[in-house]
């Protein structure tokens, strides 16, 4: 009979895989090492890895030594191993079905392994008579532990005595660490058993399991006595006055607090005063000193240029794309280019991108046609709001040219400029995008203040020249008069302008003097 | 008498939104709240006069069978009024996606066109005094391929935060790129101050001139 290593049933000699659980029957396992769990191969007495015994002392075949196996033995073991396991679904399945698979022919020799094994039963004497047979369950008379085990551990600790075994020295550092027995400290029983009685440290005595370690309490380390510094003591006593300290009276803290924001509200509104002031007054004393010593920038030139080539009756499209939050820089460009256009005699489309800013441009482009003599319909005309995303700018040009918008404008080189007032840089960007790149028709354009560094790029380009000129908010309104000579709200905004700007210079100065000089003056009280 | 009317009620609500100087207050909101709502009613009646009647509503009232590709417009709105409830929202997909669709197209077209590919040509520039037409404009140029080097290389988040060989480079025209952005972002800012500045002054003669009539426009 062969018994399963795995479940230990029962298997008639020649199986191949236990009846009982189908674990290849061919392959047993090997040992493994109580040190460090590798699997060995059986045959071999210490571990392949670590060097440890795998058999105790005791029978360890001093007497009658099993004789190592070859390595072209220990191959053909493992390969058949390996072999076993690669068919190990396919039989998985066999015995599943209950495939008497085991009880095939025994064309397989045993081991050797098993044989080593079965000569050392005889030897000792443990041969089985032929024909008997073997209960279920029951360990062959070869297997058995023989009954002088213990007479034969015994001479085995009395040769290793004799060889010299010195016992282990155990050096002063590691003796200086051994902790100090304590009373009350109880030591689990386990931990004082003697050796192991079952498995292959049977009778070795001095291993430990790890419930005892984990049982054990931890050792109460004594607190060495503190001594504060002098330092930490006085901060700590300090602490404890500030904590026990009445609170002080209220009124003495929301008096100084009440100082506080009436002193920063005081600064404030010191602010907006100064602003005011230097707004205001120039405005009520009619100051004219800007207008008469103003010099015109380049961008803002470059596009009274561009409108002073225009030939009489050109047709100019305008779009005034702005809302009343800009308006006040917005309308006097939009006043000052509309003069100067009707002025050459132009004929004006005007449109607008933002509803705020057809109703806002109307009023410009009515009182300058009234000072012109224009009449709507003939000098100029007005195609009022057009949505102003993507297709809005594109639709008033398709618009002109294929629908029929307006009567001046037949092709598209009848367009002889674009007129761009944009209060905020996508309305700009549009127009750009979508009439001026694809369709190549020139272009000039008056921003607001915050639009101009997005703006001005274009202006630049000068491989595209894709803005012939560029006005900024109400500075390039005032140089726009100050070229066409039409004095207007603009030229007389600049004194307020140009002193509100020194005002806020002069702030921003003392606002940094301050707050630098306070962390000076901080910094040397500390 | 109306125009003098509407000139109180302008003034009026400009001291109302000035009021938040003093602290958020009951007036300043109240005039919020006239702006937005009447912003949004001006808006309608300007979508509805200058859109709709003009553009949509006339042609096909004018002649219906040779204007009939109007009628497609028409619908796609109608579509989009179904919006308005989730039950039936489905229905303005199709609008959406087409308002969507050319929005996309020409946003696409159009920057290519006219900002990229131009801005790209402008960003090409000669730094010999010889061939920028001066010292000045070669300088300038130098100073334009610097900093457009240096935001974009600022802008490159793949590499360059990370020390190693290789990227020193690309560290050094970061760090050109962040005080080219500092120094851009200033310019806004004081371009913000002074058009902030120019609002105030038109208000200021608005309330001093046609408000009060102490001086002239």
């Amino acid at each position: 009979m062969m018994e399963c290593p795995e479940c230990g049933a029962a298997n008639k000699p020649d199986s191949r895989f236990c009846g009982e659980c189908g674990q290849p029957l061919g392959t047993p396992k090997g040992m493994t090492c109580p040190m460090c769990d590798t699997s060995n191969p059986p045959g071999i007495t210490v571990c392949r890895l670590c060097g440890a015994r795998l058999i105790p002392p005791g029978v360890s075949p001093s007497e009658v030594p099993l004789e190592p196996l070859k390595p072209g033995e220990e191959a053909a073991t493992e390969a058949e191993g390996e072999g076993v396991e690669a068919v190990g679904d396919l039989a998985e399945d066999e015995i599943a079905e209950g495939v008497g698979v085991a009880e095939g022919p025994g064309e397989e020799t045993p081991p050797p392994w098993l044989k080593k094994l079965e000569e050392l039963a005889v030897e000792g004497g443990a041969e089985p008579e032929e024909g008997e047979d073997i209960e279920r369950g029951e360990l062959p008379e070869w297997l058995e532990v023989p009954p002088d085990f213990d007479e034969m551990l015994s001479e085995a600790a009395r040769a290793a005595d004799e060889e010299g075994v010195a016992p282990a020295e155990i050096p002063t550092w590691l003796e200086a660490l051994r902790p100090e027995e304590e009373a009350g400290v109880e030591e689990p029983a386990e931990a004082e058993a003697s050796g192991e009685v079952t498995g292959l440290l049977k009778g070795i005595s001095g291993t430990l399991g790890i419930e005892p370690i984990l049982a054990i309490p931890r050792r109460a380390v004594p607190l060495e006595a503190v001594s504060p510094a002098s330092a930490a003591y006085e901060r700590a006593e300090l602490f404890s006055a500030v904590v026990r300290e009445p609170a002080r009276r209220g009124v003495t803290l929301t008096e100084r607090r009440r100082t506080e924001k009436l002193a920063v509200s005081m600064v404030r509104w010191m602010t907006y005063l100064i602003l005011a002031a230097a707004v205001v007054v120039p405005i009520l004393l009619g100051s004219t000193w800007s207008e008469r010593n103003m010099t015109v920038g380049g961008s803002a030139t470059a596009m009274y240029q561009a409108i002073e080539q225009l030939p009489p009756g050109a047709v100019v499209l305008v779009s005034q794309d702005y809302d009343p939050g800009v308006a006040g820089e917005m309308l006097p460009q939009a006043r000052a280019v509309l003069h100067h256009l009707m002025e050459r005699g132009a004929r004006v489309i005007n449109v607008s991108l933002t509803p705020e800013g057809a109703r806002l441009s109307m009023r410009v482009l009515d009182a300058v046609a009234d000072d012109y003599g224009y009449v709507e319909g003939e000098g100029y005309q007005v195609l009022g709001y057009v949505v102003g995303v993507e297709a809005g700018p594109r639709s008033v040009v398709e618009g002109l040219l294929t629908a029929g918008w307006s009567d001046l404008v037949g092709d598209v080189e009848d367009i002889a400029l674009i007129v761009e007032f944009a209060g905020a840089p996508e309305y700009l960007r549009l127009w750009l995008e979508q009439v001026q790149g694809p369709y190549g028709i020139p272009m000039v354009a008056g921003v607001s203040a915050t639009a101009d560094p997005f703006a001005r790029p274009y202006y630049r380009n000068e491989a595209n020249r894709q803005l012939l000129g560029l006005m900024t908010g109400l500075v390039g309104a005032a140089e726009y008069e100050q070229l066409s000579g039409e004095s207007g709200p603009a030229l007389a905004s600049m004194d307020s302008q140009s002193v509100a700007h020194i005002v806020i210079i002069l702030l921003i100065l003392a606002g940094n003097v301050a707050y630098f000089g306070g962390r000076l003056t901080g910094r040397l009280t500390r | 008498m109306s125009e003098v009317f509407a000139v109180w009620i302008a003034a009026i609500l400009t001291l109302m939104v000035y009021s938040y100087l003093l602290a958020d207050n009951p007036l300043y909101r109240l005039a919020q709240h006239l702006f937005v709502g009447s912003s949004v009613g001006y808006a309608v009646v300007v979508v509805v006069h200058h859109v709709l009647r003009p553009r949509l509503i006339g042609p096909l009232l004018d002649d219906a069978t040779a204007n009939w590709p109007y009628f497609l417009p028409l619908l796609l709105g109608l579509l989009l009024l179904m919006k308005a409830r989730g039950s039936t929202a489905w229905v303005g997909n199709s609008s959406v996606a087409f308002l969507f669709g050319v929005g996309a197209a020409l946003a696409i077209g159009g920057a290519l066109v006219g900002s990229f590919l131009p801005q790209i040509q402008a960003s090409w520039v000669s730094v010999s005094p010889e061939t920028a037409g001066g010292a000045g404009a070669a300088v300038n140029n130098i100073l334009l391929t610097v900093g457009t080097i240096g935001t974009l290389s600022y802008f490159y988040f793949t590499m360059g935060v990370r020390k190693g060989p290789g990227t020193g480079f690309l560290r050094f025209g970061s760090t050109i790129g962040r005080w080219v952005l500092l120094i851009t972002l200033g310019a806004i800012y004081g371009n913000r101050v002074m058009a902030y500045v120019s609002l105030l002054i038109e208000r200021v003669y608005f309330l001093l001139g046609d408000w009060m009539g102490l001086v002239g426009q």
